[in-house]
């Protein structure tokens, strides 16, 4: 089932990748052509990509965590600054003798991006339903997701947006997200998944990872 | 790919009634037609030529090989031109004669892809404008202009270390157009003062120049008897650079400052001079040489430990001075500036063989001045990173009758401190450190039509008192910063 609400959640991602915000047709759900070919395109189109540091400060600042709260790879260290520093883009002059940065992505990087945000939302997400809630402040953990519309739901969405891409969301990219409150079944998802779900898609977006 | 004595033909039919002068010629005298002038003639004659700004052209320009020698088109049609003429007191006018051709058969003549920055020998090496934006309104970016969102996200992204929050985006939107620029450069001089653009990225944009090897330096595991075997402190070297390239320092001081930089107890800068001894129980990590001789970041205990180690005629050390300091590589035949005479093989290594001989014309000079200067003496360890006048003569055979000259960027010069403070006037100094900065911010290093603002950016230098920060400021002004 989780693997299943992971691939659902990749589909606002490639949304959002498309770098339209208000292009879409607004029907939500569907990956039907935004209309992002028609706008002007970037004449240089030379986007830079958050490196280890600026990802993991990024999720630091939106999901208030700590420095060792966004990700350790089983214990043994900083997934940012120890473990997947190289795949993520940063040089390691002591250990290895990179004292450059690679200059482009490698075969695992998409892999550790996805790991570094699930963490960060997993951790955070965590933090919330065991104590005060700091982000997810919207919702019931004991409960189910709230559903599409409701004010719990905008209201998560709209933190998310903020805290993350420091902008509000387009009505249709809160109607895309909706997919994330219900699984295959058309039934609610739990409070958590759905915290947990909607952080990471929009954690992964090119938006976010891209700047 | 075609053969590149296609190149040479093409190139050459254009000129008949050189061919067999050519063939005559490069058959008898092949190695003799490699010409390492030829680079600094080139510039002289085009120095307004972007690849001539504050760095110069490489062989390449002219040949596909210098040893074997071999020429592109653009070589071949130069050779031609100089119909068997001395080289040098005519290349001037050939290179003039042969602007109006195309030698690559690329569309653009010989004089065009000079002024643009591309290879007249070359078809592959072209430059294509950027296409105009076409389509509706992009309802997130400014396009084809400098979009101020874009660059304040990207001035807090690449010098603060994060996204702009959500308050600051804001802000920053509900202000006017003027408002706005002066918020990118408010927001670019609070992150210069940042922890993580002092202590995170303007380190990291020096490792490549300290070369820092754990296990030689201050936090090594290494121990014998209890004695740790640090032998240098690169972290001298780190904070020096940190220090210059921060607080609107003068950064030519990288390679002439005689002083050291440490920390204290509240993390704030502190100027050290005179000598710095080693710490107890370790061989090195202090700062031993004498004040005198101190040339910034070239004589720090750590960049004479691991550049000069064992050598008596340093090679090391100066190709990664040329390289690090004014971007010029010279195994990539890059900054070959010959000297007459040279190279001298003082020490009998078989450099001054031809195949040699066109890079260590240019090498060896500069590597006499950090001689006396020692490494790793395995009898003396207390004296890495000294400066010893008789070191030289004891080294090498032949050094007093030899007496050789120190030259750098054409300039003679008496000691490794004047051979750094050349270096730190240099138009190459100035490129380099822009060019650091450039790659860093904008993600490549500068392409055709960046060049003329990057050349704005850099040649400002001196009248911005060789300020990084205010380079920074200049740098994200430009279009190759803000436009997407």
């Amino acid at each position: 089932m989780i693997t299943r609400i992971l691939l659902h959640s990749l589909l606002p991602a490639l949304v959002l990748a498309s770098g339209c915000r208000d292009g879409g047709s607004g029907d939500g759900g569907t990956t039907e052509d935004t209309g992002s070919d028609e706008v002007r395109q970037a004449q240089r189109g030379e986007l830079q990509w958050k490196r280890n540091a600026a990802l993991q400060r990024d999720l630091m600042r939106a999901l208030e965590l700590p420095e060792d709260g966004v990700c350790n790879e089983l214990g043994r260290g900083s997934c940012t600054r120890e473990i997947h520093h190289i795949a993520l883009g940063a040089a390691d002059p002591l250990r290895i003798g990179l004292y450059e940065p690679l200059p482009d992505t490698l075969v695992s990087t998409p892999i550790v991006l996805d790991r570094v945000v699930m963490s960060a939302c997993v951790n955070r997400a965590n933090l919330d339903q065991g104590g005060a809630p700091v982000v997810f402040t919207d919702l019931d953990f004991g409960a189910q997701a709230p559903a599409e519309g409701d004010d719990a739901f905008t209201a998560t969405v709209t933190t998310l947006y903020r805290r993350l891409l420091s902008r509000d969301p387009e009505p249709h990219e809160l109607t895309t997200l909706g997919g994330l409150a219900v699984d295959d079944a058309g039934k609610p998802v739990s409070a958590h998944d759905f915290a947990v779900l909607t952080c990471f898609a929009i954690g992964t977006s090119s938006e976010f990872l891209f700047f | 790919m075609q053969a590149p004595t296609v190149f040479i033909v093409r190139a050459l039919s254009r000129h008949l009634g050189c061919l067999l002068a050519f063939a005559g010629v490069s058959l008898a005298t092949t190695e003799a037609w490699a010409r390492p002038t030829g680079p600094r003639a080139f510039c002289e004659t085009y120095a307004d030529a972007p690849e001539c700004m504050g760095r110069s052209i490489t062989c390449n320009k002219c040949h596909l090989s210098t040893q074997p020698v071999a020429w592109n088109a653009y070589g071949g049609a130069l050779f031609a031109a100089l119909k068997g003429a001395e080289f040098d007191a005519n290349v001037a006018s050939a290179l003039r004669s042969i602007e109006d051709e195309d030698s690559d058969g690329d569309g653009l003549s010989n004089r065009e892809e000079i002024a643009l920055g591309t290879d007249p020998g070359d078809p592959l090496s072209q430059w294509m404008p950027r296409p105009t934006p076409e389509g509706a309104e992009n309802p997130s970016f400014a396009i084809g202009e400098y979009d101020p969102a874009f660059a304040y996200k990207r001035v807090r992204l690449l010098f603060c270390g994060a996204s702009p929050s959500y308050e600051q985006t804001k802000k920053f939107a509900e202000q006017g157009g003027g408002a706005q620029l002066e918020a990118i450069h408010d927001a670019l001089a609070e992150c210069l003062e940042s922890d993580f653009w002092i202590d995170e990225a303007l380190a990291s944009l020096a490792h490549p120049k300290i070369r820092p090897v754990k296990a030689l330096g201050p936090d090594t595991d290494v121990l014998i008897s209890g004695y740790k075997i640090t032998l240098a402190d690169y972290q001298w070297d780190y904070r020096l650079w940190q220090y210059l390239l921060s607080g609107d320092r003068d950064a030519r001081e990288l390679l002439t400052a005689q002083y050291h930089i440490n920390r204290d107890d509240a993390g704030n800068w502190k100027k050290v001079d005179g000598i710095i001894s080693n710490p107890p129980m370790g061989f090195g990590g202090g700062q031993l040489l004498a004040p005198e001789h101190r040339a910034g970041m070239l004589t720090t205990q750590w960049n004479l430990l691991l550049n000069i180690m064992f050598a008596a005629v340093p090679r090391v050390a100066a190709g990664h001075a040329y390289r690090e300091y004014l971007g010029l590589d010279l195994s990539l035949n890059q900054g070959i500036k010959p000297v007459a005479g040279e190279p001298l093989d003082i020490d009998a290594k078989g450099v001054d063989a031809a195949a040699c001989a066109q890079c260590h014309s240019t090498l060896d000079p500069l590597s006499y001045a950090f001689a006396y200067y020692e490494g790793i003496d395995l009898k003396h360890l207390n004296r890495t990173g000294t400066y010893r006048l008789e070191r030289p003569a004891e080294r090498i055979p032949g050094w007093d009758e030899a007496q050789p000259e120190f030259v750098v960027l054409d300039t003679k010069v008496d000691s490794l401190v004047d051979l750094a403070r050349e270096m730190s006037q240099s138009r190459e100094f100035q490129r380099n450190l822009a060019n650091v900065f450039f790659v860093y911010a904008i993600g490549h290093e500068p392409v055709p039509d960046e060049l003329e603002e990057f050349d704005a950016v850099w040649t400002a230098m001196p009248a911005d008192g060789y300020s990084a920060n205010r380079l920074l400021h200049r740098l994200v002004d430009t279009d190759a910063f803000g436009i997407p």
